[in-house]
């Protein structure tokens, strides 16, 4: 789990008035570079990514008060090259690594949950789709309707429907996925919380 | 380093850990300062999680997803959810075709699921409707002369009977040949008549056992055989009943046969009316 980092007094202030100067643009900004570091750090296939990124907002805030001093260009790069310091670090540890093959997905989760887990993952799913608003849901229904050749087709067909590129509809189709995957995160923690 | 040269190619490269660290470092940079780089890269992934459940990835990048994806409980999570979404996108464009499907019509369902060749439906069609055309033309003849039969043996009755049942009327008719100057006699029909009697007068001086009329309307090609009629006691006239609902406007002719008591035939006259209603 994060940490809070108001457990570094002073820092956090710090950090926020480095990344900008205006403090809500920098609240976001911190809770931005949290979301992109654990991300980088699981692409790099690093076993924890929040502690990693927890230990890369340690070391920066240890050091803040001077590199506001003397560090030139976008302070998240900095925040970036501790990270990269501390995956080259990660990668000389012996990493256990299992293949998805031998994971049974559905005996871990039955460990961890009473209730059958595709259920409540499929409850969630409703819920959130529900949330998301009907135009969103429909794309996103529609995006995903086919599979392998015919999708190809169908997507690029999407794409001029709404006048626009592949690429564009790829990421519009993120942002709403990934709307979406935060609600059903929030809905299983709140599920598993109820148990 | 500019974001345009960021290939959707090389950001698959990326996520399959087949890129060297200077690419790996310049992409995770623009990660970190580029929405935009970002969201592609987030977008790339996925379409790999896609590729993986459909299968799509050669057997070397399966390898690698795997290597790449299986440790971490976050990202089996998406992998799930991304799964679930896929799922349920799929079940309800199959529940919305199969709902269209039910909505159609019969001759439809027999079209698709005989695969028929729309020419030989057409014969079916063809000949299903011929058929039921067939079908009413039969019932109709049928009833007409279920009709006819009830007509006649209605008449039958009425000429068997030798009483004066009520609502009789009664019209004297003589042969055409003797009344040839006189004006054709009319029937006016009254809602009170039920039954026409016509007197036919016979004017041979012979009798004989029965004898047969053949009633027709003018225009009609159908005709009206009354068998087994009989005179009157004086042998003046035969007798024919007729029910007054058979009988509508126009002009009727009757043609009176003699029936000798061998069945041959005898001499026959000839009467007409009209009725006016």
């Amino acid at each position: 789990m994060a940490r809070d980092l108001a457990t570094l007094p002073g820092s956090f202030n710090e950090i926020l008035a480095w990344l900008n100067s205006d403090r809500d643009v920098a609240g976001q900004m911190y809770v931005q570079l949290r979301h992109d570091l654990a991300r980088i750090f699981t692409w790099n296939r690093c076993s924890d990514p929040e502690g990693l990124t927890d230990e890369v907002f340690d070391r920066v805030s240890r050091k803040v008060h001077q590199l506001r001093q003397t560090f030139s260009g976008d302070p998240r790069l900095f925040f970036y090259g501790v990270a990269r310091n501390l995956i080259k670090e990660e990668s000389k540890k012996i990493r256990t690594q299992v293949s998805l093959e031998h994971i049974d997905l559905a005996a871990n989760e039955s460990a961890e949950n009473h209730n059958d887990p595709s259920l409540m993952r499929a409850e969630c799913l409703e819920l959130c789709l529900q949330k998301i608003g009907s135009d969103k849901r429909e794309l996103i229904l529609d995006y995903y309707a086919k599979e392998k050749q015919a999708k190809i087709e169908h997507r690029a067909e999407i794409a001029r429907r709404f006048g626009t590129s592949l690429e564009v509809l790829r990421v519009r189709i993120y942002r709403i996925r990934s709307k979406l995957e935060r609600c059903i995160e929030s809905c299983l923690d709140a599920k598993a919380d109820g148990e | 380093m500019k974001e345009e040269i960021v290939t959707d190619a090389s950001l698959r490269q990326f996520l399959l850990g087949k890129v060297d660290d200077e690419e790996r470092v310049r992409i995770e940079s623009l990660v970190i300062t580029n929405v935009l780089t970002k969201e592609r890269v987030c977008a790339a992934e996925e379409d790999l999680l896609e590729d993986y459940f459909e299968d799509a990835l050669s057997a070397f990048d399966r390898e690698r997803f795997r290597a790449q994806y299986a440790y971490s409980a976050h990202l089996q999570r998406r992998l799930q959810i991304t799964g679930d979404i896929r799922n349920w996108a799929i079940g309800v464009q199959e529940r919305k075709g199969a709902s269209l499907g039910s909505q159609t019509s019969n001759w439809s369902s027999v079209f698709t699921s005989s695969r028929l060749k729309p020419v030989l439906v057409m014969l079916i069609v063809a000949t299903v409707i011929a058929i039921v055309i067939f079908g009413l033309w039969l019932n109709r003849k049928i009833e007409l002369r279920n009709r006819q039969l009830a007509i006649e043996k209605e008449i039958v009755r009425l000429n068997a009977s030798t009483s004066n049942p009520e609502g009789i009327f009664s019209l004297t008719l003589r042969p055409v040949t003797l009344r040839s100057a006189e004006a054709q006699t009319e029937l006016v029909m009254r809602p009170d008549i039920q039954i026409v009697e016509l007197r036919l007068l016979w004017n041979f001086s012979e009798s004989y056992p029965t004898y047969q009329a053949v009633l027709k309307r003018t225009g009609d090609t159908r005709s009206l055989v009354v068998p087994n009629l009989h005179a009157e006691i004086d042998r003046k006239a035969i007798l024919l009943r007729l029910p007054s609902k058979i009988l509508t406007n126009g002009t009727y002719q009757v043609e009176l046969t003699s029936i000798m008591s061998d069945g041959q035939s005898g001499p026959t006259e000839e009467f007409q009316f009209s009725v006016t209603r």
